[in-house]
């Protein structure tokens, strides 16, 4: 074809429609600067070669202008994994973080309310009837300091029971939202799979793909690949969640007697998780807390057995061993922190309460209150005293905070970085769209300039024929 | 490196999330006053807090069982030196009595005045802290002696009453009424009789040595119960000190230490304050502004 005036006007347009593309993208991205997870395009121009073989040998061969080779969008696979992979262990701190919190307000420590100062009273008011046997209203000070013990012991295990229900029900709408995610991206598999095939580009279903596959990470630990359709295969454990367009769904099961969700998969397969918020909410739920419900138990077994061993050996305010506990369960079951409660015997008749030592020998003996006052320094739980023992329990729970805390803070710092690092590749910088907008602005008005000239060009040529 | 929009503006806010958290933290200490807001805080500061606490309450108690000794001690002394009072008086009387020119109606005359003071030894037997006989034993609500056909006779238990100082030590706060203050009564009822049997040599005789011997027994107790008060007195102050101790102790660990926390908060407002000013400029600026 050579040079022909018409194939210069067909190039002209050629990069009229090009830039036109570019400036169309440029918009994009302005548009889209602040959309989370937007990744940025890019317009790829290649020039359209000489026809090979017209050419007329003596006149070289022009190129026929310019066309858009691809409209690239701009990630970096590594970074993305790195980021979904610091989200799930994200997803398990902020969940740990979330809930011991809750469990350390529930404790109220150190405070002059918490269950420390009501131990402390409850010791003390002993030592006070001690001092004053015969005093009734010693001896209602004992009942209501027991009672006070009682009730914020099973206060505590109510409340850490009632933070598991509230974990459970968690389990149950992270499971729901788990396959509702996993559908999404496995139906945006077979969109992303089409487009691909029909060479169409199918950037902003990745975007959208991506973010899902984000959010989903934050609750459950996920390996993902991808396969030459450009479809995403999620990998939990040894179970495909999404494999091109299909998916295995997450079943829930009450087990138990406290109807507590088992997972399993609809395969049959059994489930492990090792982090994510859900991985983390079914260890809070089966470990953690059932580890401080166990321990607040322990407490209150010991102070228990301890004051009623002490009690019933001593002698009521009429000189009668009684042998009456001083706490029992509630409803007769078993004693825990959960049922216990001072014996209603000896709310209704303080006199019963077993002050004196034996052999009795008036109402001024008060041994025997003593004895169980002193109990305070005695090793009753697992070795350790009351205060002892429920110090470390607050100082262990203290440390479990901070550790999740401090991780969480970390993991954040971490993932933070990889946010910067992928806004360097994929983020919208409006100083550089501006710059591409000129350029293309600039090389708009020159093809136009050419077109114009082409269009000069070919009057002056047929005013010549005229 | 390429900066884009998304990354000036992230950066910005989770710069100043940073120090707004850090703020929020310093403000709280000074607002509450403590540097322990929860335990994940300070873990092991929590935890020893919560045993100095427990150590706190444990002494407070032991400082009131010891304000409570002390009230026992300090009666029961009191009573005694009342009742030795009374012995002495009782002792001129019953030399009075032998002087051999007493008439019948002056051996009488003399006989009532003992009977008076031996009604006083028994009202300050029966001293009492609250609503407990002090020196009845354990029978802390008989009073210890009453009049009966034969005098005065000891009604009380034979129990002591103690109170605990420290966890481990405790002490006796009374004496035994029947020991200490039966051999009186006998002595006087002893003198009453030969008085009444008009005997005044006996009086001045054999009765004047029985009741010294107990006046002896009188004085001893009120010695034994001077030396427990002066033991419990120091245990008091050792408590005090104790106290003091261990809230200071839990105050290091527990309060604020205003000052810094104030130098530290003023620090975060200038970084703060910094990062908006700095922000502020730098997010407003594009190319578009330059661009006709």
């Amino acid at each position: 074809m050579g040079g022909s005036l018409f194939s210069s006007l067909q190039t002209a347009l050629s990069a009229l429609e090009a830039q036109q593309t570019v400036l169309g993208v440029t918009a994009h991205n302005v548009a889209n600067a602040n959309t989370p997870g937007y990744a940025r395009q890019q317009v790829v121009l290649e020039s359209v070669p000489a026809p090979v073989g017209i050419g007329l040998g003596t006149t070289p061969a022009v190129g026929g202008g310019v066309r858009v080779a691809t409209v690239q969008r701009l990630t970096s696979s590594f970074l993305t994994q790195e980021l979904w992979s610091s989200q799930a262990q994200i997803g398990a701190a902020q969940q740990q973080t979330q809930t011991l919190g809750q469990v350390q307000a529930l404790l109220n420590e150190p405070s002059s309310t918490g269950l420390s100062t009501m131990l402390d009273a409850f010791w003390n008011s002993w030592q006070n009837l001690a001092n004053d046997p015969q005093s009734m209203a010693a001896r209602q000070q004992v009942l209501s300091a027991g009672d006070a013990v009682a009730t914020g012991l099973s206060g505590l295990v109510g409340q850490t029971t009632q933070l598991q229900a509230g974990l459970n029900t968690q389990v149950s709408s992270d499971v729901r939202q788990i396959n509702s995610l996993a559908g999404q991206v496995a139906s945006l598999n077979g969109q992303i799979a089409v487009a691909a095939g029909t060479g169409q580009t199918a950037s902003d279903l990745e975007d959208a793909r991506d973010a899902l596959v984000g959010k989903l990470s934050q609750l459950v630990p996920l390996r993902v690949s991808q396969n030459q359709d450009g479809e995403f295969n999620l990998t939990i454990g040894t179970v495909q969640l999404v494999a091109g367009t299909q998916t295995t769904k997450l079943l829930t099961k009450p087990s138990g007697a406290q109807g507590m969700l088992a997972l399993s998969w609809s395969g049959g397969m059994p489930v492990s998780l090792d982090g994510g918020q859900l991985g983390a909410t079914l260890d809070l739920r089966d470990t953690v807390l059932p580890s401080y419900l166990g321990q607040l138990n322990q407490l209150a077994q010991g102070v228990a057995s301890a004051v009623n061993t002490q009690h019933a050996a001593g002698y009521d305010l009429s000189g009668k061993v009684t042998g009456l506990p001083f706490f029992v369960a509630k409803g007769g079951g078993t004693l825990d922190a959960s049922t216990l409660e001072v014996n209603p015997t000896l709310v209704v008749a303080p006199n019963k309460l077993a002050a004196a030592g034996g052999p009795f020998q008036g109402p001024g003996d008060g041994a025997n209150a003593l004895a169980i006052g002193d109990l305070n320094g005695s090793a009753v739980v697992a070795g350790a005293t009351s205060a002892d023992f429920y110090a470390a329990l607050v100082g262990q729970l203290g440390s479990e905070t901070q550790a999740a805390q401090s991780s969480l803070t970390n993991l954040q710092n971490l993932q933070q970085g990889i946010q910067q690092q992928i806004s360097q590749i994929s983020g919208v910088s409006l100083d550089a769209e501006m710059t591409r907008m000129v350029q293309a602005q600039n090389a708009y008005a020159a093809a136009a300039k050419v077109s114009a000239s082409v269009e000069t060009m070919l009057s002056a040529l047929l005013s010549m024929v005229q | 490196m390429r900066v884009t929009d998304a990354m000036q503006g992230d950066l910005l806010r989770w710069d100043l999330q940073t120090v707004q958290g850090q703020m929020m933290n310093e403000q709280q200490q000074l607002a509450t006053g403590h540097r322990i807001q929860v335990p994940s805080d300070d873990p092991v500061g929590t935890e020893n807090v919560l045993q100095w606490q427990a150590a706190l309450d444990q002494n407070t108690q032991d400082q009131a069982n010891a304000k409570d000794a002390q009230a026992w001690l300090e009666t029961g002394q009191s009573a005694l030196q009342q009742a030795v009072t009374q012995v002495q008086r009782i002792r001129t009387l019953a030399l009075e009595a032998n002087q051999g020119t007493l008439t019948p109606q002056q051996l009488q005359s003399v006989a009532e005045q003992v009977s008076a003071s031996q009604d006083a030894l028994a009202q300050a037997a029966a001293a009492r802290v609250g609503d407990s006989y002090i020196f009845s034993g354990d029978q802390t609500e008989t009073q210890p002696f009453v009049l009966g056909t034969s005098g005065y006779t000891y009604a009380g238990g034979s129990g002591s009453v103690t109170r605990e100082l420290v966890p481990g030590v405790q002490v006796a706060v009374n004496v035994n009424g029947g020991t200490v203050f039966g051999p009186v009564f006998a002595a006087v009822r002893q003198i009453l009789g030969d008085l009444g049997k008009g005997n005044p040599g006996a009086v001045a005789g054999k009765d004047l040595t029985t009741l010294d011997s107990a006046l002896n027994g009188l004085i001893g107790a009120e010695g034994q119960v001077g030396g427990i008060l002066q033991q419990v007195t120091s245990g008091q102050s050792q408590l005090t000190a104790t106290g003091v101790a261990l809230q200071k102790l839990q105050a290091g660990t527990l309060d604020t230490d205003v000052t810094q926390a104030v130098v530290r908060l003023q620090q975060l407002q200038l970084s703060y304050q910094s990062a908006l000013a700095v922000g502020a400029q730098l997010m407003r600026q594009t190319l578009a502004d330059y661009l006709q």
